[in-house]
């Protein structure tokens, strides 16, 4: 038995497209195709990629906000894609999310106080009011704020403020599991840093195991012991953070790293590397996906589509190739690889 | 103090005045809920064929300024100081006058692109619309351009010279009698369009010009309204945020494109954004901005080896990198002051880590504290 407190296997989540007077389906957009992970406890998963390639509906198909088309999902070992009633709602005290805009994600008709008590009361985590307001105030100074904020209301507070708030409410009924869907985005870089410490301070003191999902490099290093880059709806390579940071195998790694400016005028990067845009995930192209935009592309990749195999310990990388894009100079890249794996 | 601002970097040519100056540039608007000081005495200097990187949170007043200088200020606004584009100041201009200014001088982008644009039109016809309907103030530009290429298929190409000998006199007949036809116009315009579609590196110009806006990818888009701005060869083109709402691998393409663009056209570049990467990526020179006040300014190289103001220092050190792992964010306490009822004396003091009894008493003056590095905090003097 595996010792992954969320598992996924073969996960799959195709959006029907429905056309014509009858509504009949004549296509799917594949927002996620094949997706197997495990997530440890205690240790922050980073998923990461582009918009649309469907990061953040694998987070909901793990909340259980959206229904798997085909394939599994664990959570300390139970399968939870079709369980109801009791048992996904005790299921959804283990997981909690905090939303990407706190402008959005907390009722502006709501106190602060009700927004954190009300879920302690659902689950029946405190038997009293006056029990619930205590709770109430320890998070709120959990994550920084002071009891007196607990009588406002969400337009009185920042944006910062806002997303503790969030947070507080994920952590109000004592979660194993927080998924962060770009939780810093709307933020300055200012009260990002503040909002990432915290996070990074909760995980310590209250043992959480985070799903994070940002298409910020920077922030996802930071944070993350683990990452997935994900690209057109299947996991492009997944490795340990320095892996993926110092030595990226698959080309699309290597291109975001790349493209990610860093603030230091000596590190310019020149050109860009990749060309032009995401396709479509109705029409996903031939072969490998990420052929099309690939430089290092190769008549191979047209016609098989790569596996996801191992490429040294702990890590997986879907490219016929698997080069190491940064140690190998320009020259050992393309071409001369290709060949030899075509014979 | 005003002198130090005008010293060259090594691009520019000695002696050149910059093509925009901004001067003690203040905005207050006035809101139900009070008067908003959103911009507190504002220099600025752009340089002739530069790109300033203008930098800072959300509320600085980093788009105020954009708009300020533009023209773009909503009623409710007081505006006072000066803004000096070639040494005209834009800031007494009437309506007319400034509108006049947005067709040919100053050109902005936005951060949405799809806002911008018009959904029905097609991305053509938008871009050269300004050249038709106003096509008296873009005649020259029209002519001389048509002009140029005449030229160059002649020097290539010796058996078509009659008939465009014919097309050039009648050109140099229409520069003469001062007016073009709305269809002449429209032929020339579409031409110079393409070119700029060819200049963006948007692919297949000739469709592209045909085509409605949500055809379009964001990084498509973003390429078409920099064509839409630059159609119009002007002086300055402000960049608010252009790559905020796109991806990284697309944002990369974008900035390559800039810094392409700023040695082929003759605009100089105001980039807004709040992501010093993006500053470090394209600019040559940088400001930084907090609640309404520059507090830093030096060119790009000096000011990420050697920032001296606490805000530049907690900005750069609250960001985490790409290329190396970072074991602590050091973030700024607090947050953005309200500017309704904007700190006294350094706006900066109550967040400031460094501040001393004389920060919440006294606005720090501008020092320049080495050869165009100029800092507003009393640290270091003032």
């Amino acid at each position: 038995m595996t010792d992954y407190l969320v598992e996924t296997k073969g996960v799959y989540k195709w959006f029907p497209i429905k056309g014509g007077i009858l509504a009949r389906t004549t296509g799917y957009v594949k927002a996620v195709d094949d997706v197997s992970f495990g997530l440890k406890k205690g240790e922050t998963l980073g998923l990461v990629g582009e918009s649309g390639c469907g990061k953040t509906t694998v987070a909901r198909l793990i909340m259980r906000l959206l229904d798997v088309t085909k394939g599994q999902i664990f959570v300390d070992g139970e399968d939870v894609t079709k369980i109801r009633g009791v048992r996904l709602k005790s299921f959804r005290r283990k997981l909690q999310i905090v939303f990407q805009d706190p402008y959005a994600s907390l009722d502006p008709r709501q106190t602060v106080n009700s927004a954190l008590t009300e879920p302690m009361r659902i689950n029946h985590i405190v038997r009293t009011r006056s029990e619930a307001h205590d709770e109430a105030k320890r998070l709120i100074r959990v994550v920084g704020l002071n009891p007196d904020h607990l009588s406002r209301f969400p337009h009185e507070f920042s944006g910062g403020q806002r997303q503790r708030i969030a947070i507080a409410r994920a952590l109000a009924v004592e979660p194993e599991i927080v998924v962060l869907d770009e939780p810093t985005s709307s933020l300055d870089v200012s009260v990002q840093a503040q909002i990432l410490e915290l996070l990074k301070d909760l995980q310590k003191e209250f043992d959480l195991t985070y799903l994070f999902i940002s298409h910020n490099l920077p922030v996802i290093r930071y944070m993350c012991h683990r990452i997935i880059v994900m690209y057109l709806g299947k996991i492009a390579e997944e490795a340990d953070m320095l892996d993926i940071y110092e030595s990226p195998m698959h080309p699309y790694t290597y291109a975001l790293l790349s493209s990610a400016p860093i603030p230091d005028p000596d590190k310019r990067k020149g050109t860009a590397l990749l060309q032009g845009d995401v396709p479509s995930p109705i029409n996903i192209p031939s072969g490998c996906r990420f052929r099309t935009r690939c430089p290092f592309t190769t008549a191979f990749c047209a016609e098989t589509e790569p596996e996801l195999e191992e490429a040294g310990l702990g890590r997986l990388v879907r490219c016929h190739y698997k080069i190491d894009f940064v140690s190998k100079t320009a020259a050992e890249r393309p071409r001369a690889v290709a060949q030899s794996t075509q014979q | 103090m005003r002198e130090s601002k005008l010293l060259e970097s090594p691009k520019t040519l000695a002696g050149e005045t910059p093509v925009l100056e901004v001067r003690d540039l203040r905005v207050v608007f006035h809101t139900y809920a009070g008067d908003v000081k959103a911009l507190d005495g504002v220099d600025l200097t752009l340089r002739r064929h530069e790109i300033l990187g203008v930098v800072g949170e959300s509320g600085c007043g980093k788009s105020v300024t954009a708009l300020a200088i533009a023209g773009l200020l909503p009623e409710n606004t007081t505006v006072s100081g000066q803004i000096l584009l070639d040494g005209r100041n834009l800031s007494e201009l009437g309506k007319e006058e400034m509108r006049q200014v947005r067709l040919k001088d100053v050109a902005q982008v936005f951060q949405d692109p799809m806002t911008y644009l018009n959904p029905v039109l097609q991305v053509g016809f938008q871009i050269i619309e300004a050249l038709i309907t106003e096509r008296r103030i873009y005649e020259k530009l029209l002519i001389d351009q048509r002009l140029q290429e005449i030229d160059q298929i002649e020097k290539q190409d010796t058996n078509t010279m009659q008939t465009l000998e014919k097309e050039r006199a009648s050109l140099q007949a229409s520069l003469q009698s001062g007016a073009i036809s709305k269809g002449q116009a429209r032929e020339l315009a579409r031409d110079i369009a393409i070119q700029y579609l060819k200049l963006v590196r948007l692919p297949e110009p000739e469709r592209v010009f045909k085509m409605y806006p949500f055809e379009l990818s964001g990084g498509m888009r973003q390429r078409a309204m920099i064509a839409m701005a630059l159609v119009k060869r002007p002086k300055v083109l402000l960049a608010d945020e252009i790559t905020t709402a796109l991806d990284v691998t697309v944002q990369a393409q974008i900035l390559a494109l800039l810094r392409e663009l700023r040695d082929k056209i003759d605009a100089s570049i105001v980039l807004i954004t709040h992501d010093l990467g993006v500053v470090s990526e394209v600019c040559d020179r940088v400001a930084v901005m907090y609640a309404g006040n520059v507090v830093e300014v030096a060119d790009l190289h000096e000011l990420f080896k050697n920032p001296l103001h606490p805000y530049t220092q907690g900005l750069m050190a609250a960001v985490p990198r790409p290329d190396r792992s970072t074991v602590k964010l050091e973030s700024i306490k607090g947050s953005v002051p309200d500017l309704i009822y904007p700190p006294s004396g350094c706006r900066f003091h109550p967040r400031c880590p460094k501040a001393f009894a004389a920060c919440p008493q006294r606005k720090p003056p501008p020092i320049e504290v080495s050869k165009g590095h100029q800092v507003e905090c009393l640290l270091y003097g003032g």
